[in-house]
Order: structure tokens, then C-alpha cells, then sequence
């Protein structure tokens, strides 16, 4: 079990999370997320009226603008626009607000490591700011698979470089619930268990990937954790606030 | 159809009036006298030439950049300083994706002109092997909030950027002693570019035939103003750029006026940010001799706020 | 995984719930007929969250998340500041910081007739009461109350509108008198108007009175009661 990693983590150990929400006065919503260095800022407008072409109208519509920290955007950031509009499509119950659009936008401050997955997060955070309805929270974490064959977690921009194949997954957040253990909610399978985005870089074995989707879970409770505490604090503001 | 009118920001009837009214009696929405400026922060995120600006509800990101490249042509021995500005929609629910817009255009022409053309950046020593090799510097300016007068902020966000920017050491090597070495930062300590000046921004707004005049007008008084003019002056009284299109004509004496006002705020911002400069600079300087053994990592929780 | 679990929603009232949290299982309860409001949603027999918030509960059997927004979403019976946007043959369309606009029917003034409809420029601020909001409509509002009477609706004049969060706004109309109001009410006269869609209206007899009010309700926003009453004293010691 024996990895070494620059920073002195162990491999399932995630850098430290900070995550601040309602930064921005002009947009609706607004989050900022941080793991290690990793910086993303993520703002929410909307629900606006009206749907872009090519969009069904009786559902809302999800854009996702992407801006890099340096540069033009290119071809990965496109699919970063594409992965993270389909996932928040995924979370999002569009039917409250049909013929809408809600736009959520990207700002890279720093990359090092994990970006995609810390821009799900900030997303994600300010689409609560902003009060857009959620069938329940995502949370992403990138696994990583050393040529050791080792499972590292949040790995930084060095080690994704140095690693044999990594993967973008987001899970729905674990939640609370009065409804019995493990019993079926909606169909089947209790959603916790379910992936809803998973994007992987590079060759791995199947038994890597199992091995990365087990780990990638357990990260998502701790993350869930997270969240949960960070709106919490928001609330007890608030009531303070009265 | 509806899209487009609903989605659009207005003010109301009764904050015109008010804003213009009020301005009458030397009195502005957020408290301040005419002539006082928004309180400024200035932030660090990280020693690579980044910084982010709060000019107040205004907040603006600066990054930059160096490459080496071929000079060009005409400049054999000079490096470049090239500055890109994008109204992201992140900022205000009336800037839309794709092309800048007239104002994000006219943003990064007086920033250009103030910083560039007033040769604030030294290029000459950005040169590496004349013909061959420059650095070219890139700023990147991301507007992330419009709280009003954006120019003054980017401007800020750019100077203080750039005084946090270092580049690799270079040397030349080879058997020619043409072939360019790049030194690491681990080697060889990077390297500041040189600043000769630092050219503030100072953005005013005219009012009608009332000839009310304020200085770093928000977002709100933005949208009912009738003129604004923007003055771009350094610590040492020079006039770096002054940028006045259309609107409101205004009587000399107001210029000067402005002039007066531009050049004594200019000061008390250069002040703001060699101020941050040198804070941030010695933290930094800190940081690389303790040699960080390790940061202590687990799910950790930072406030709001 | 770990759910937590708790058998009654009573765990879950007046404590943060995060969206996919399932708060009341109706199979399991006796009552099943309960009314559910703003934030949460009905899966089969599962009631869970889909906005993050408080939990509240009202007898006999009423629960909602309450949260704080800078949008808002249309509610029958609620107070709004309205601005006009366009007017047409049969309706105002009005702002209220909803998804979509809002339909002010020229008809629903205190004795509203085909001969006097009144004229509203583009930016005319509106007090109204939203009395239709239904799923995939513009919501509709009126000027009049209940009995059809203007009581206080209608065109603002004058003043300063300025925009709050949607938990301020309920707050600033809640009894008793929230303190910042209470505080300012002692030592300054002014007119105030307040939207439950997180817009104020304030109006007096000189800006500098506006300015103070409109700055320490903005300022209010993230400060805890007793942080308020400090810095509304301070403003107060300054105009004087």
C-alpha cells in the first residue's frame, strides 16, 4: 500500500477542500471551489425565459461556458462544456422550469490537477446558490491509476501526468433519508449507487477501473460530507441574520 | 421573442430620477461624496503573475504569461506586451459569449495605450537572441463581476500582475551560442520584468447640463450617466492616455479639474499596490526558503467568507 | 453507504436539508394528506429536497424548505415590486425576477375599465399581488387586493428601488418588526415598500435618508441581529 506522493498524502487522501458560495453580486447564483491548488469559480443565471435553438422548450436548457484561465478555448475544454452540461442536465429537474435557460459559467483561476471534477463541484455548488431545483447534489473526484497499478486519489497536475490512465467520476451525493436502508428509491437500485458521469483517460484493466469506482465512491461520501457542512454554515448565517 | 426583454437588466424610472436628483445634493447611492473612490483590494491567488482585483462589487481576474518567440521583423531586439480582455458572461447578465463587444474592445484599447504605448513595460530586455528569440508577455483579463468602471479595475489587475510576474532565467549556450537554455525556477531564480512607471486608470462620469461630474461611477450610475472620460497617469505627473469618446462635450476647466483629481488618486493607488506588491512578494520570498515539507491533507472545511 | 436514518421527518424540521434528502416517507405515515410548498417534490411515497435550505413545518400538515435567492419564484397571494417592460392590447408584462414575465392585466385596477387603462412608461415601478401562478404560465398579478379594492397597490413614485435576497425580503416583512427596520423607524421618517421577490422601495423627504435606509438594509444581509443594530447606530451617529 506503500505510494509515494510529492505532497506526502496518502493515496486515498484528498487535498483540502474550500469552497465559498454567493461571491459574485451580479450573478444569481455563485460558487467558488478549491482543492489544493485547484481554483474554479462558477457562476448561475437563471433561470432565464426562453430556450436556445435546437432545444426542446418544454424542458429547461442547460448552457455551459467554459473560460480558460489563459488563451482561446480549444477542443478539451468543448468536452469539458459537453461533460459538464450533460451531468448537471442529469441532476437538474427540468421540468419545473420549462422554455428556460439557465446558464452556468466557468472560470479556470488555477489548474493543478483535478479540473474537471473540481468544475463539477463549483457548478454544482452554484446551482444551489442560485436556488435551481436538483434531484440531488453531484460530487466528482478523479481516480488515478499509477503504473504501480496503485489507485491514487485528487491527483495534482504533476501526478496526472506521470500516471498510466486516470478517471472523471461523479456520483450523486449520499443523503440523508427517513425511508429504510437500502430500499429502492424510484427504481431499483438506490441512486447512491448509481455513476452518472465517468470519463477516463489512458488503458487501464478492468479490475483498475472497479478498483477506481470503488475508491471514487468513497471519496463522494467524504465530499458529500463536505457540502453538506459547507450549506449548513450558510443556513446558520442566515437565521442569524433575522 | 420574450426571451430577450425579460432577460435584459433595467433600471427603474424612479432610480434614474433618484440617481440624477440625489447627485444634486452631492450624494450617491452607495454613500459616497462625488469625488471619493471605491475602497480596493488586491489579491494573490498564487506567485505565477496572478491577481484579482476588488474595486467595489467590481472584481477583476489578471493573469500573465510569457512565451518565447520570434520577434518581429521591424523590433529584432524587442520582446512583446500584448493584453486580452473578454467581458465574460460570468460578469453581468447582459454580456453574452463569443465576440467582445464594442466596450470590451474600447476596455483593452485604453489599457493597451496606458501600459504599452506609454512603455511601462520595458520590451528591450525581454530579448533573448536579437532576430531570433523574445518573450511575449500576454495579460489576460477576466472580468468576473461588473459592479461599474470596469477599465479602473483591469488596469489595476494588469499592473498588479505584472509586478508579480516572473520568467525563467535564460541563457545562451550551444556550440554557436546560439541555442537557447531555459533555466527552471529550482536552478536559477526567475526573473522580474521591468517596470519603468505605473499607469492608473481614473475613470470620471458627466451628468447632463447640470455639470455634475464623479469619479469611479458604478454600474448603476453608469447606466444613466451621460459622458464618461478616462485618465491614465502616472506617480510622476505624466498623461499615459486619455480617452474621452463622445458624449457630453466638457469645458476645459472640468478637464482640469479631472486632471488634478486623476493624478492625486494615481498616487494613492501606486501606493495600494507596490503596497500588496511587496507584502505578497516577501511571503513568497518566505515560502520558497522554509521548503514546505508537507501540507497536512484532509477533508477540510473553510468558512464562508 | 452511510444514510443516515431518522423514522420521523421530526429530525429534519428547522435543521438544513440538502437536495436529494428524502424527509417524509408517506407509506409509512397514518396522515397522508399533507400539503408540500417551495423546495420539495413528491417521488411515489418519498418526499425529498430539491433545494438546499431549512426545513419547515406547519400545523397541521405544511413543509417547506425555506431558502435564500436572487431570483424569485411566483407564489399566489405574495406581495412583488413589478417593473414594466412592455405594454400590450391586454396586458402589462412586468419584471418581477421570475423565470418569465409576468402578465399585469390592463383590467385589474380598482374599477378597471376598457376607458381607463392607465399608461405606464417602460421602467414604471409596480406594487402588486401575484394572483395566478401556475405550472408553465406567466404568473399574474393585480393591482388591487382581494376585494377588488387599490389599497396599497399601484404605481410607486419617486424613491429608490433597490434589490435584496428573497430571505431579506421575507425577513424585513415579518412580525414583529425586524430590528434594522425597528431601529431605523426610531430616529428617521421614511416611506418603504417591500417585494417578497427581494425588491425595496424606499422613499423620504431627502436622498441623504434614503441612501442611509437603502444601504443599511443592503448591508444587513449578512450580519446577525445584534451586528445590525451596531452598524445601523453607526450610521445614524454619522448624519448627525
Amino acid at each position: 500500500m506503500e505510494v509515494d506522493r510529492e505532497d506526502g498524502r496518502s493515496q486515498n487522501q484528498l487535498r483540502p477542500l474550500a469552497c465559498s458560495r454567493n461571491n459574485l453580486h451580479r450573478a444569481h447564483g455563485s460558487a467558488s471551489w478549491s482543492q489544493g491548488d485547484t481554483k474554479v469559480l462558477a457562476a448561475v443565471y437563471g433561470p432565464k425565459a426562453g430556450t436556445k435553438k435546437n432545444e426542446n422548450p418544454e424542458k429547461a436548457c442547460i448552457e455551459v461556458i467554459w473560460k480558460p484561465k489563459t488563451g482561446q478555448i480549444g477542443k478539451l475544454e468543448k468536452e469539458y462544456e459537453m461533460i459538464l452540461k450533460r451531468t448537471l442536465q442529469s441532476i437538474c429537474i427540468l421540468t419545473v422550469n420549462p422554455n428556460t435557460t439557465t446558464s452556468v459559467i466557468i472560470q479556470v483561476a488555477n489548474d493543478d490537477g483535478a479540473l474537471l471534477p473540481s468544475a463539477i463541484n463549483a457548478a454544482c455548488m452554484a446551482l444551489v446558490d442560485a436556488g435551481i431545483p436538483t434531484r440531488h447534489l453531484a460530487v466528482s473526484i478523479c481516480c488515478c491509476v499509477a503504473r504501480s497499478g496503485l489507485v491514487v486519489l485528487d491527483p495534482t497536475k504533476l501526478e496526472e501526468q506521470k500516471m498510466k490512465a486516470f478517471a472523471y467520476l461523479v456520483f450523486p451525493n449520499s443523503v440523508h433519508s427517513v425511508l429504510p436502508e437500502g430500499s429502492p428509491s424510484g427504481q431499483g437500485e438506490p441512486i447512491q449507487n448509481g455513476i452518472i458521469t465517468s470519463v477516463t483517460h489512458g488503458i487501464m484493466s478492468v479490475d483498475d477501473y472497479f478498483y477506481c469506482l470503488e475508491r471514487g465512491r468513497a471519496a463522494s461520501t467524504k465530499l458529500s460530507d463536505f457540502l453538506r457542512k459547507n450549506l449548513q454554515q450558510q443556513s446558520t448565517d442566515s437565521s442569524k441574520a433575522g | 421573442m420574450e426571451g430577450r426583454i425579460s432577460n435584459a437588466w433595467r433600471l427603474t424610472v424612479n432610480d434614474k430620477n433618484f440617481i440624477k436628483t440625489a447627485l444634486l445634493s452631492e450624494i450617491r447611492i452607495d454613500g459616497r461624496k462625488p469625488f471619493e473612490y471605491r475602497k480596493i483590494s488586491i489579491k494573490f491567488d498564487r506567485g505565477d503573475g496572478s491577481s484579482e482585483v476588488q474595486l467595489g462589487q467590481t472584481r477583476v481576474m489578471g493573469i500573465v504569461t510569457a512565451q518565447l518567440v520570434q520577434p518581429y521583423k521591424d523590433r529584432p531586439k524587442e520582446g512583446t506586451l500584448s493584453i486580452f480582455t473578454e467581458f465574460s458572461p460570468m460578469a453581468d447578465p447582459s454580456f453574452e459569449p463569443g465576440r467582445p463587444g464594442e466596450l470590451a474592445v474600447e476596455l483593452g484599447r485604453i489599457i493597451d495605450r496606458g501600459l504599452r504605448e506609454s512603455r511601462a513595460v520595458d520590451t528591450e530586455s525581454l530579448c533573448i537572441l536579437a532576430g531570433k528569440f523574445v518573450w511575449a508577455i500576454r495579460i489576460d483579463l477576466h472580468i468576473l463581476d461588473n459592479g461599474g468602471n470596469l477599465v479602473d479595475a483591469a488596469n489595476i489587475a494588469a499592473l498588479a500582475a505584472l509586478l508579480t510576474f516572473r520568467r525563467p532565467e535564460c541563457s545562451l549556450g550551444g556550440e554557436d551560442g546560439q541555442e537557447v537554455i531555459v533555466h527552471p525556477p529550482e536552478i536559477r531564480e526567475p526573473l522580474p520584468l521591468t517596470v519603468h512607471h505605473l499607469p492608473i486608470a481614473i475613470t470620471f462620469g458627466f451628468f447632463g447640463n447640470e455639470g455634475i461630474l464623479l469619479i469611479d461611477p458604478t454600474h448603476n450610475e453608469e447606466a444613466v450617466m451621460g459622458g464618461r472620460m478616462t485618465m491614465t497617469v502616472n506617480a510622476n505627473g505624466d498623461i499615459c492616455a486619455i480617452q474621452k469618446g463622445g458624449g457630453e462635450g466638457v469645458p476645459q476647466r472640468v478637464i482640469m479639474k479631472c486632471l488634478q483629481l486623476a493624478t492625486s488618486k494615481a498616487a494613492s493607488i501606486t501606493k495600494q499596490i507596490k503596497d500588496a506588491v511587496e507584502a505578497f512578494t516577501e511571503r513568497a520570498l518566505r515560502k520558497i526558503k522554509r521548503h514546505p515539507t508537507s501540507t497536512d491533507v484532509d477533508v477540510k472545511e473553510k468558512q464562508n467568507q | 453507504m452511510e444514510n443516515k436514518k431518522s423514522s420521523s421527518p421530526a429530525g429534519f424540521i428547522d435543521s438544513t436539508v440538502v437536495p436529494g434528502d428524502v424527509v417524509l416517507d408517506l407509506s409509512s405515515m397514518t396522515n397522508q394528506t399533507i400539503k408540500i410548498g417551495g423546495g420539495l417534490r413528491q417521488d411515489c411515497d418519498a418526499i425529498s429536497v430539491m433545494k438546499a435550505g431549512t426545513l419547515r413545518f406547519s400545523k397541521p400538515n405544511k413543509y417547506w424548505v425555506e431558502s435564500s435567492q436572487k431570483r424569485y419564484v411566483p407564489c399566489v397571494e405574495d406581495t412583488v415590486l413589478g417593473i414594466v417592460v412592455d405594454s400590450k392590447a391586454d396586458n402589462f408584462l412586468i419584471d418581477i425576477k421570475g423565470p418569465a414575465l409576468a402578465f399585469l392585466p390592463v383590467l385589474a385596477f380598482e374599477g378597471g375599465t376598457r376607458r381607463n387603462i392607465p399608461k405606464f412608461e417602460v421602467g414604471t415601478l409596480l406594487y402588486l399581488r401575484v394572483v395566478k401562478a401556475n405550472f408553465g404560465m406567466n404568473p399574474e398579478l393585480s393591482c388591487t387586493d382581494v376585494s377588488g379594492k387599490a389599497a396599497e397597490f399601484g404605481p410607486l413614485k419617486d424613491g429608490y428601488m433597490f434589490e435584496i435576497s428573497t430571505g431579506l425580503s421575507r425577513k424585513l416583512l415579518s412580525s414583529p418588526t425586524c430590528p434594522i427596520l425597528e431601529a431605523l423607524g426610531k430616529k428617521l421618517s421614511f416611506e418603504i415598500a417591500i417585494g417578497l421577490n427581494g425588491r425595496v422601495w424606499v422613499n423620504a423627504t431627502s436622498p441623504d435618508i434614503i441612501v442611509i435606509v437603502a444601504n443599511a438594509i443592503m448591508k444587513s444581509e449578512s450580519l446577525s441581529t445584534a451586528q445590525q443594530i451596531i452598524m445601523v447606530e453607526h450610521l445614524l451617529k454619522n448624519i448627525q
